[in-house]
């Protein structure tokens, strides 16, 4: 019997110092790890309390607002949400996707009057966002259509 | 009838059958009676083949261009060649649900099949389950993502997928983690109804661990093509990403794996009942919350998805499996006692329950991450997200761990080990572990963080550990097998893989697991670039030389491509030619322009020099070139392809055991 529960508080040790361990590992790295993520809206309501640190800030490119230079590999652009629009400043690989009017989440720091980014992501290809401004958008293309082209009727 | 009125009307009838088969299921679990049991049974037939004829009839309007459905418009267009018009399934919301929903089916008819003249005690609740899934799907799919809806007016062309999707990843990629998430419904639906019906023996352990099998192979699949599609296409320079989305489909991946072991302990020892029966529910439950994470749009991704209200349906299908499951669960919780203890520390109990917990706790620490921006804001009112870093650091001490279990386990007995045991069995692997580990601080390439050379080191050696341990069970079996039946060594390995394939299977599988190990440690060394080069100027990584040569068109009708021509020497030899390219595609009528690029690689079996064309110039030709030197990238595909292989050899078939099972 004093052998069976020497046994398990074996087990209790080891297994205890499994869980303390990860739970180390994951209560030390995760602060270093983490950033703001807010909204070009909710920055601009609070720009001090982001201040000098990196965040991820997202917002949808400002159309016609791209300058790119090819030959230093520098971009300018104006990022908005429904407020005012943040400027952006990038150096570097752009994704395929990035163009007017797309979503993005910028990572860098608020510097001097513009947003300094070091990484840009595009939403990704997968076309399931457009779905719901789908049937206006495709109203108008159809009233557009009826218009000029000619067309079968399936219905 | 048109297609789109008939996969309408069958999506409606389906719902319609799979609520009678429902109440059937349940009233023959009450009545216990053999012929409501086959009414049920047949009711699941039924609503796949209605579930079938939906998806047929969404193809033809796919295949022939009934643009006025909106789906059609949305996905296809007249250009696309015909086999992404059929992949154009699941390329978008409506239709991968559907596509789900059909997988679903054809699961639940196999079972039903597999099942028809046994078992009749456990399937009422089997179908009940399953049709209570597919009846979830089914209202989704009715009363708010309808793939049949149409347009009010008549249109007559579409927008097509993306080009960056039309690759032959999208015809693979989707379906095989779709088969993978949906096929934890099965396991899910024995666990229900050995729960349900109290029938908590060891037959449902087998039929569970049997599908749990299938859902991993595939989940296996998909994330490893998702990888490779990242790599080899996207031009993300990397494979993984720690992506909410990725990690939504890794997580159901580590919970099967550790349900897979602990699937063999209960087996053999009876032991750990309801911690299987808690893994199976967890599995399935992450492979709703993935879906659900992914499809409702709260966490942040690079693969977007609608922000749509069907995240608010998945929202309450999961609240709904959660608390009837787990009443269930504790409900039965007496009857799942173990019928044996653990005996020793060093055993192989042990070390599966080990394995388990880590398996776990990487699942946990993951998810965490995951959620973590959701938590902060719902806690404190700020979204903080959590990076790479932390899924890094924190992944890197849990994957050697469970490394290092890896080449255990088949050290250590069954219940206890003996010190002599132990020697024997430890003193080769152990010797080969200290020696690599030695040879390593010496002659291994130092990287500038002391704690990643720790890992570097731990990470090789532990691989040279595990695949001794394996290569002596072998050994040691085939040595048995030549001392009592004199075969030779070729025969003797191949009729040990047959004589026991989860075994041997599993240790191919291990295999697998060690070479992905290596490659992963290769990120440690790997290179980064970026070059402002004009033509015939010259740049230098590594030991690698590259001269920028030319930039010339590559142009047909869908596209029209820019290529930059680079050749490599390495040590000045010629080593190869690289055509990184940015790639412009025509858009058709509907289509929004898409640029695109394609990488560039040289590979060998030590490592990639992969290239991406950034941007280029054309008035002075100047270009930007990305190059990635990636140490050891081809041992993740290896090792990726043998780890399905060991699968196809665990799952095969035994004909020996179906008698038994019977």
């Amino acid at each position: 019997m004093n052998f069976k529960k020497l046994k398990n508080t074996q087990f209790i040790i080891a297994l205890s110092l499994l869980v303390v361990g990860i739970g180390i590992v994951v209560s030390t790295t995760l602060p270093q790890a983490t950033k703001y993520y807010v909204t070009v809206d909710e920055f601009l309501k609070a720009p001090e309390k982001y201040a000098q640190q990196s965040i991820k800030l997202a917002g949808r490119v400002v159309p016609n607002s791209i300058d790119k230079n090819t030959q230093t590999l520098t971009w300018t652009f104006k990022v908005m949400e429904s407020e005012a629009p943040i400027d952006v400043y990038y150096q570097g690989a752009m994704p395929d996707t990035f163009k007017d009017e797309v979503d993005v989440v910028l990572t860098g720091e608020y510097v001097g009057g513009r947003f300094v980014a070091v990484e840009v992501l595009a939403k990704c290809a997968s076309r399931y966002e457009e779905k719901l401004e789908a049937p206006l958008q495709m109203q108008e293309q159809a009233n557009h259509l009826s218009s000029e082209d000619t067309h079968r009727d399936d219905t | 009838m048109t297609p789109e009125k008939i996969g309408q009307y069958s999506l409606y009838f389906a719902l319609i059958v799979c609520v009678f088969g429902l109440l059937t299921s349940i009233f023959a679990q009450l009545k216990k009676k053999s012929t409501y049991v086959r009414i049920a049974r047949n009711s699941v037939w039924a609503v796949s083949l209605c579930v079938l004829s939906a998806a047929v009839s969404l193809w033809v309007c796919l295949l022939t261009g009934r643009f006025h459905v909106e789906y059609v418009h949305q996905y296809t267009n007249d250009t696309m060649p015909i086999i992404y018009k059929v992949a154009a399934l699941w390329g978008g919301q409506n239709g991968s649900l559907l596509f789900w929903l059909m997988i679903l089916c054809a699961y639940s008819s196999v079972v039903m099949w597999q099942n028809r003249q046994k078992n009749y005690n456990f399937l009422p609740m089997v179908c009940a389950t399953l049709l209570s899934i597919a009846g979830f799907f089914l209202i989704l799919i009715n009363f708010d993502a309808n793939p049949f809806a149409v347009v009010p007016f008549a249109l007559d062309y579409g927008k097509g997928l993306n080009p960056l999707l039309q690759n032959y990843y999208m015809i693979i990629h989707p379906p095989s983690l779709y088969l993978g998430f949906v096929g934890m419904s099965v396991p899910f639906a024995f666990a229900m109804s050995a729960l349900i019906t109290g029938q908590l023996d060891n037959r449902w352990i087998v039929q569970v661990r049997t599908w749990t099998l299938v859902a991993w192979f595939f989940l296996s699949i998909g994330n490893l093509l998702g990888s490779s599609w990242a790599y080899e296409v996207l031009g993300w320079g990397g494979y993984w990403a720690w992506d909410p989305v990725e990690n939504a489909a890794f997580i159901p991946w580590l919970t099967t794996s550790a349900f897979l072991h602990s699937a063999i302990i209960q087996e053999k020892r009876g032991m750990l009942k309801t911690w299987n029966m808690v893994l199976v529910i967890l599995s399935f439950i992450m492979t709703l919350l993935g879906t659900f994470l992914t499809r409702s749009g709260i966490v942040s991704s690079v693969h977007s998805f609608a922000q749509s209200n069907i995240g608010t349906y998945f929202l309450v299908f999961l609240i709904i499996s959660i608390g009837v499951s787990v009443g269930f669960l504790l409900y039965r919780l007496k009857d799942l006692q173990s019928q044996h203890e653990l005996d020793a520390i060093v055993s192989r109990e042990s070390a599966f329950l080990f394995n388990n917990l880590i398996f776990v706790g990487a699942a946990f620490a993951i998810l965490w991450g995951t959620l973590f921006p959701v938590l902060s804001e719902w806690v404190r009112g700020t979204k903080i997200t959590v990076g790479a870093p932390y899924f890094n650091s924190i992944m890197v001490p849990i994957g050697l761990i469970l490394l290092f279990l890896t080449g255990v386990g088949p050290l250590v007995a069954w219940r206890k080990t003996s010190k002599e045991q132990l020697k024997k069995h430890f003193v080769w692997p152990v010797g080969l572990l200290l020696g690599s580990s030695l040879l390593l601080l010496f002659f291994a390439p130092k990287t500038s963080s002391l704690l990643s050379n720790v890992y570097i080191n731990l990470s090789f050696s532990l691989c040279v550990f595990v695949t001794a341990s394996i290569f002596f069970e072998y050994k040691h079996g085939a040595d048995l097998r030549r001392k009592f039946f004199k075969e030779s060594y070729g025969l003797a390995i191949l009729k040990l893989i047959v004589s026991n394939k989860r075994r041997y299977g599993g240790y191919i599988v291990h295999l697998g697991i060690v070479l992905l190990f290596v490659g992963f440690t290769g990120t440690a060394y790997r290179q980064e670039k970026e070059f402002k080069l004009n033509p015939n100027q010259i740049a230098k990584i590594k030991d690698y030389t590259l001269k920028y040569e030319a930039l010339y068109p590559d142009n047909n009708p869908h596209r029209e491509k820019v290529v930059a021509k680079v050749n490599v020497w390495k040590d000045k030899v010629f080593f190869g030619e690289l055509t990184p390219s940015v790639v412009f595609y025509t858009p058709s009528r509907g289509e929004e322009a898409q640029q695109g690029t394609e990488v560039s690689m040289l590979r060998s079996v030590k490592e990639d020099v992969y290239a991406a064309l950034i941007t280029f110039d054309p008035s002075d030709r100047s270009i930007f070139l990305k190059i990635i030197i990636n140490p050891l990238v081809g041992f993740i595909w290896f090792g990726g392809l043998l780890l399905v292989l060991g699968g196809v050899v665990v799952m095969w078939p035994n004909r020996k055991n179906t008698a038994v099972y019977a």
